[in-house]
C-alpha cells in the first residue's frame, strides 16, 4: 500500500512502511560496537628485553620487565566508514628493505615510513583516539603509574606431558606404580558414557598462544632510551614483540598524545 | 617505490638495556660507592663469609641487626647478605638487599677468626 506523497510531506507523519528508520537491532555490527569496551589511546608495539629489579623509595624492591619502543610509527589508519572500526596501525623496528615483500614496501612507501619488523593494529574508541600516519610513538606515550594491558605470544613448551600442561598430580614414586608415574591415570567413566568426553584434558602441544596479562604497573620511563619498565613478568621469550595498551579495567589515562615530535 | 632509510635506534649499538639501566641505577643508588667497595670481590675492604657485621636500617628509630655473614649472594643491583645471630638463645636469619633504599649503612664490626674454607656457611645453622 503506497501513501500519496503529497500527503506524506504536508502533513510528515504518514510515511510508507519502507520509509520508516528501521531500529538498530541487537545483533548489528553498529549495536555491538556501541557496547564495545575499548581503549580511548592508541597502545604501541614493544620489544621485550629482560627483566631487572628498581628499588622505589621505600627500600621496596620491584621486579621489572624492560620493554623497548624502538622506532614505532603510524603506518595505517582504519575509520568507521571505511573498515567498520577505528583503529591505529604502527610498525616498529627496522628491517633491512631486501627482506621486505614488495606490496609491503609499497605499503611503508605509503605512509612515509621505513621498513618495519612487526605490524599490528590497535583498536581505539572513536576518531579522538586516531593519530596522524607516521607520527611517532616514544616511550613518553605512557606515564609513571599508569596501568597497561600487554599481550604477546607465550612461549612454547613443545608436546608437554599432562603435569606440565595441566597440573595434574600424576601417580606415587613407588608403592608398585608401573611405568606411569607421570600419567594423567582415568580418562573417565565406565559404560556410560563409554568414551572419552569432548575437551578431555590430555598432553599435546602448549604455549606458543596469545596472553594479555591485563593491570600491570609502569613503574618507569627512560624516554631517552626509548625504554618503558613494568612491573611483574609480561608473556613471550626475550627479544619478542609484545602489545602494551592502556588497561581497559582502569580510568582512561590522561596523557597528551600530540606532544611528542 | 621509494624506500625510506630508518632512523638510529635509541640505544647504542651493542649495548643491552639492562646492563645501560644497571650501570645508570647503582651511580644513583650508590653515588659514594660505599656498597660497591664492601661487595666487590676485588676491593680491599670487602666484606667476607664469617665476617661480623652490623646493618642500620633507614627507619625513624635507626633499627639495627648485627650478624655473622653466612652468605653473600652477587647479583648486580640484586646483591644480598644473609646475616645470622643469636638473639636470646633464638637463632635469626635476615637477608638484606644491599642496594635497597631501606639501609642506610653497613657497619663492619670484626673479621672471621678463622678463614672461612666455603663461600656460604650453611652449617652455622
Amino acid at each position: 500500500m503506497v501513501v500519496s506523497r503529497v500527503m506524506s510531506t504536508q502533513r510528515g507523519a504518514l510515511l510508507s512502511r519502507s520509509e520508516l528508520p528501521l531500529p538498530v537491532l541487537f545483533d548489528s555490527p553498529q549495536a555491538a560496537l556501541s557496547r564495545k569496551q575499548l581503549p580511548k589511546r592508541t597502545g604501541t608495539i614493544a620489544f621485550k628485553r629482560g627483566m631487572m629489579s628498581v628499588f622505589d623509595e621505600n627500600g621496596v624492591r620491584i621486579p621489572v620487565t624492560i620493554l623497548q619502543i624502538d622506532r614505532t610509527q603510524v603506518t595505517y589508519i582504519k575509520t568507521i566508514d571505511q573498515h567498520g572500526y577505528f583503529a591505529v596501525q604502527l610498525g616498529a623496528g627496522a628491517r633491512h628493505a631486501k627482506n621486505v615483500t614488495k606490496p609491503m614496501l609499497g605499503h611503508f612507501s605509503k605512509a612515509g615510513v621505513a621498513p618495519k619488523r612487526i605490524v599490528a593494529e590497535f583498536r581505539v574508541r572513536d576518531e579522538s583516539g586516531l593519530l596522524p600516519i607516521s607520527h611517532e610513538i616514544t616511550a613518553q606515550h605512557f606515564k609513571e603509574g599508569q596501568f597497561v594491558d600487554i599481550w604477546a605470544r607465550s612461549k612454547g613448551k613443545g608436546f608437554s606431558g599432562v603435569m606440565k600442561r595441566h597440573g595434574f598430580s600424576g601417580l606415587p614414586a613407588s608403592h608398585g606404580v608401573s611405568v606411569s608415574h607421570r600419567s594423567a591415570g582415568s580418562t573417565g567413566q565406565s559404560q556410560d558414557p563409554g568414551r572419552v568426553l569432548k575437551g578431555k584434558k590430555m598432553a599435546g602441544r602448549m604455549g606458543g598462544d596469545n596472553v594479555t596479562v591485563q593491570n600491570s604497573k609502569v613503574v618507569k620511563i627512560y624516554p631517552e632510551f626509548g625504554l618503558v619498565l613494568v612491573k611483574g613478568p609480561v608473556p613471550g621469550p626475550k627479544y619478542a614483540a609484545v602489545s602494551i595498551q592502556d588497561a581497559l579495567k582502569k580510568p582512561d589515562v590522561d596523557c597528551a598524545m600530540e606532544t611528542t615530535s | 617505490i621509494k624506500i625510506l632509510q630508518p632512523g638510529p635506534s635509541l640505544l647504542p649499538k651493542g649495548s643491552e638495556p639492562k646492563q645501560l639501566l644497571e650501570e645508570k641505577l647503582t651511580s644513583e643508588l650508590d653515588p659514594t660507592g660505599w656498597r660497591r667497595q664492601l661487595f666487590q670481590r676485588s676491593s680491599p675492604l670487602a666484606l667476607r663469609p664469617g665476617d661480623v657485621v652490623r646493618v642500620v636500617f633507614n627507619s625513624e628509630t635507626n633499627q639495627t641487626f648485627v650478624g655473622t655473614i653466612m652468605a653473600i649472594r652477587r647479583r648486580g643491583l640484586d646483591t644480598s647478605v644473609r646475616l645470622r645471630s643469636e638473639v636470646a638463645q633464638l637463632g635469626v636469619e635476615m637477608s638484606v638487599k644491599v642496594y635497597s633504599t631501606s639501609v642506610k649503612n653497613f657497619e663492619f664490626i670484626s673479621r672471621a677468626v678463622k678463614k672461612a674454607r666455603r663461600a656460604k656457611l650453611y652449617y652455622l645453622r
